[in-house]
């Protein structure tokens, strides 16, 4: 079944399967990706900033806590300033806290910065509840030490009084007046109020370490002493007698009183902050353990996510593994099998044609499957069997036997074509050769009589030589005669030319004398005209004489006249002169233009007496070729019958060639054809036969040599199938031509 | 027989200005010259073509064609300059007239001579002396002295740079 495929689509098949695997491969690589970006991003984006600001959150915290516990130990105001600011930063951390859940809706987080920024609230209120505690408790302190100090201060004055008193006593009892009960009691009163100002001294020490110590106990231990204070006061009162002593020890206790009411309260105030304190512990301790669970929950889903990702990597990365096996085993797998199944068939083909090529057209491929490898083993068969009947075919051409036809496997059967040209054209050749051999000897026939024609024509043309010969030396006479004439006209008109050029030169210097004689003529005007004024001025002065001048005025006026006539006649003369300069001058240029017509005269005669030569040179060749002609047509004759004798050969010849020819069998109508193909050549032929049989030679000139020849030529030709030539005209008009010829 | 101013014999100088011909009694003539440099003379009457040097005398030379009303012509070589003594309201001057050509110096008998025509001429009748025939040819004789006005007088001596009667007193 597989076998019997085509190979396109066993190689298509095989391939598309390796795709397709390799395709579910990747697209499971591209997801397990796709996943693992999706919780790294999660990752980076939600969980690390989320424990990041839970830290900052926890931080502040315990900054503001420890702040707050130096605040409360020392009570001094730059640690609660900094423990405000701190308080600040962890509720800007809060609110980070609750935009970031809220930007990636994370509930853990919103509950628990909710949760803290409550309890940091609250713990800024107690702050402040304790701040105003601690004020409190400045202020009784201060209370305290005024009210101490007024209690001591009446305790003693009592006591001074006392030790007045006692003074007083002492002098009293030198006098004799006192007794011993008196000193007895003074001396009690004494004792008794210097233990109360002890006690007082212990109160005020206890005071003051129990706050030191931080001990509330001591504090109501030293309280309990103004019971002792009191006692020792009830025991001072009986002894004491007068009204003063009694108001001092009234102020005492009033004092003690007063101190102690002070006490109380700062004892008050100290448990109230005591208690603030734990509260605002609680509330610390609830922020930071917020931010702490946030931060541990963010952890917790953060080593979560990873191992997640982790897991989904080695998952893709065993079935990547897997897949990639299955796909190299399937596509060499696939790659065998196929290679296999191609390379078996193909060298058995190979062997088969290998065979055909070396020219054993017998030899035939065996056909197993239907696959394209099956078509060609096919095809190679059917060329084989063709060739072996082409081959057969040519074998019986061989053999001279030309009747067969060839079949055409299709239109584009060369080699077919080849053998049905050959056959065709061979059958022509034969019947051409057949037909031309039978023309061969029935055209020497012909040539035989033509030959002994062409000797009697030759004969004709001898004597018509001769003649042409005659008229020839007369032409050659006459042109000498106009060489002759044609020098001498030019020798006169050179002599005409010079002749002319020194008439011109005659007129210009007639010209220049004219002129000369013009310019003296206007010499002597000058001079008529001045003797004319002088004889006028002559005649002028002789009139003024009167009579006496008389005679002088006649040969005044009389040489006056003679200066008018001289006058007259210059001024004519000078006309003419001018006149006569301008046609000495148009003579001059009229034989100036004259000059070198009459040379060009002179040597245009001389052109003609170079041609007049040249063309008697041309008569003498004219007359050598006639001499050659003679001598050709002498040759023609003879050679006229040398071509009967060859003729005579050649028809036997052509017998040969039939005789030959009969090797080849042809079928008599292909002869036929043959036979009319050769006609038709013949006719087409004929009659540029005729043509130059008819062809006339121009001979106005002497000819090139190469012509002159090439005319011969023409008339060697022997003229089988037109007239028979009755010689050759040979025209010695003026040929319209003669430009053509090259002149030497 | 005509009656005419003129009654004795006498000589004339003619000249000519354009076509026609003028005779001048010769004794007002003195000579005659050939055309020379004339110095044109500034803010002088244009008929007055200037001065010229007669042997060391300035002379006024007037333009007769104009002085005569012709149009003007270019000179020729037979222009000519008259030097000519003449008695003007009692002063003698010495002027030069510029004359196309002179011809001749001619004697005229009386009877040679004809009165002027009294209309038809171009001319002034108080100016022309007489018309005198020779060879078909009329000359009119001029009254020069009569030609040349008072105010020309004036405009001659003025050209000269004196008195018009110190050219006849050098001489």
């Amino acid at each position: 079944m597989f076998k019997n495929l085509k190979l396109g689509v066993k190689l298509n098949g095989s391939f598309i399967g390796v795709a397709g695997l390799t395709l579910i491969l990747g697209a499971l690589a591209i997801f397990s990706m796709l996943k693992v970006k999706t919780v790294a991003t999660t990752l980076s984006q939600e969980n690390v900033p989320a424990v990041s600001v839970a830290n900052d959150v926890e931080r502040s915290a315990q900054n503001v806590m420890l702040e707050v516990r130096g605040y409360s130990y020392t009570e001094e105001n730059q640690f609660l300033e900094k423990a405000r600011a701190e308080l600040v930063s962890v509720k800007k951390f809060l609110r980070d806290a609750a935009a970031h859940a809220e930007k990636y809706d994370l509930k853990v987080l919103a509950d628990n910065a909710k949760n803290a920024d409550e309890k940091a609230s609250e713990y800024e209120r107690l702050l402040n509840d304790t701040v105003k505690a601690t004020e409190a408790m400045q202020k009784e302190k201060d209370g305290s030490l005024v009210a101490a100090a007024a209690f001591m201060k009446a305790c003693n004055e009592f006591l001074a009084g006392q030790m007045r008193s006692l003074d007083a006593d002492i002098g009293t009892a030198i006098g004799g007046k006192l007794t011993e009960d008196k000193v007895q009691e003074r001396i009690k009163k004494t004792v008794i109020c210097n233990d109360i100002i002890d006690i007082g001294n212990t109160i005020r020490l206890g005071t003051w370490q129990a706050i030191a110590t931080r001990d509330p106990d001591l504090f109501k231990a030293t309280m309990k002493k103004f019971d002792e204070v009191n006692r020792k006061l009830a025991e001072l009162k009986p002894i004491t007698h007068q009204e003063v002593n009694l108001r001092q020890i009234e102020d005492c206790r009033a004092a003690g009183q007063a101190y102690l009411g002070n006490m109380e309260r700062f004892l008050a105030q100290w448990f109230a902050r005591e208690e603030l304190g734990k509260r605002r512990l609680v509330a610390g301790n609830g922020v930071t353990d917020a931010a702490r669970s946030t931060s541990e929950f963010n952890m917790k889903a953060t080593a979560t996510s990873a191992q997640e990702a982790a897991t989904s990597l080695a998952t893709s990365s065993n079935v990547l593994i897997a897949g990639c096996i299955i796909c190299v085993g399937l596509a060499l797998a696939l790659g065998m099998i196929i290679t296999r199944m191609i390379t078996g068939p193909v060298s058995k083909l190979v062997s088969g044609l290998g065979q055909i090529a070396i020219g054993d057209l017998t030899a035939r491929v065996v056909v197993e499957s239907t696959d394209e490898i099956g078509a060609l083993s096919v095809a190679a068969n059917g060329m084989a069997e063709a060739l072996d009947a082409k081959a057969k075919l040519a074998v019986q051409i061989g053999d001279g036997d030309l009747r067969h036809e060839v079949k055409l496997s299709s239109d584009k059967d060369t080699l077919g074509l080849a053998l049905q040209k050959m056959v065709t054209n061979l059958r022509d050749v034969v019947a051409n050769v057949r037909s031309a051999a039978e023309n061969v000897s029935s055209g020497s026939e012909e040539m035989t009589s033509t030959a002994q024609t062409l000797s009697s024509g030759s004969s004709e043309q001898a004597a018509s030589v001769e003649e042409v010969s005659a008229s020839m030396e007369q032409s050659t006479a006459s042109i000498q005669q106009n060489t002759e004439n044609a020098r001498q006209t030019e020798k006169i008109s050179t002599k005409a030319a010079t002749d002319a050029a020194e008439a011109g030169q005659s007129v210009a210097q007639t010209v220049k004398a004219m002129k000369e004689i013009a310019q003296r003529i206007s010499i002597i005007e000058e001079i008529a005209r001045q003797t004319d004024l002088l004889a006028l001025n002559a005649a002028i002065e002789a009139a003024r004489a009167g009579e006496h001048g008389k005679g002088f005025a006649v040969v005044a006026s009389e040489v006056r006249k003679l200066a008018e006539r001289s006058s007259t006649a210059a001024g004519e003369i000078s006309k003419l002169s001018a006149s006569s300069v301008e046609i000495a001058e148009a003579a001059g240029e009229m034989l100036n233009k004259l000059v070198p017509d009459i040379r060009k005269t002179a040597d245009l005669v001389k052109d003609i007496t170079t041609a007049s030569e040249e063309q008697a040179s041309g008569a003498g060749q004219v007359n050598k070729a006639i001499q050659e002609l003679d001598k050709v047509i002498q040759q023609n004759a003879s050679a006229s019958e040398e071509m009967a004798s060859s003729s005579e050969e050649l028809a036997s010849q052509a017998e040969q060639l039939q005789s030959a020819i009969e090797f080849f069998k042809v079928n008599d109508d292909g002869r036929a054809a043959a036979a009319r193909r050769v006609a038709g050549a013949r006719s087409a032929s004929a009659p540029a036969h005729v043509q130059v049989a008819h062809s006339t030679v121009h001979l106005g000139k002497p000819a090139p040599a190469h012509v002159a020849k090439a005319a011969l030529a023409d008339l060697n030709r022997p003229a089988a199938k037109g007239k028979p030539s009755s010689g050759v005209s040979i025209d010695l008009g003026a040929g319209t031509d003669d430009t053509n010829f090259e002149r030497y | 027989m005509s009656t005419s101013k003129i009654t004795e014999t006498a000589r004339y100088l003619t000249f000519r200005l354009g076509d026609e011909l003028f005779a001048i009694n010769v004794a007002k003539a003195r000579e005659v010259l050939d055309l020379s440099h004339i110095t044109r003379v500034p803010t002088a009457p244009s008929y007055l073509r200037g001065v010229v040097n007669v042997r060391g005398n300035a002379i006024p030379v007037v333009d007769l064609r104009h002085k005569f009303g012709l149009p003007q012509t270019a000179d020729t070589l037979t222009t000519r300059i008259i030097v000519m003594d003449l008695l003007i309201d009692g002063e003698s001057v010495v002027v030069g007239g510029l004359a196309d050509a002179v011809h001749e110096v001619l004697e005229l008998e009386p009877n040679e001579i004809n009165e002027p025509p009294s209309i038809g001429m171009r001319w002034r009748t108080d100016l022309i002396l007489g018309m005198g025939r020779r060879n078909d040819r009329f000359t009119i004789i001029l009254d020069i002295e009569r030609v040349f006005s008072t105010e020309d007088l004036v405009a001659l001596t003025e050209s000269t740079g004196r008195p018009a009667g110190s050219g006849a007193v050098a001489k």
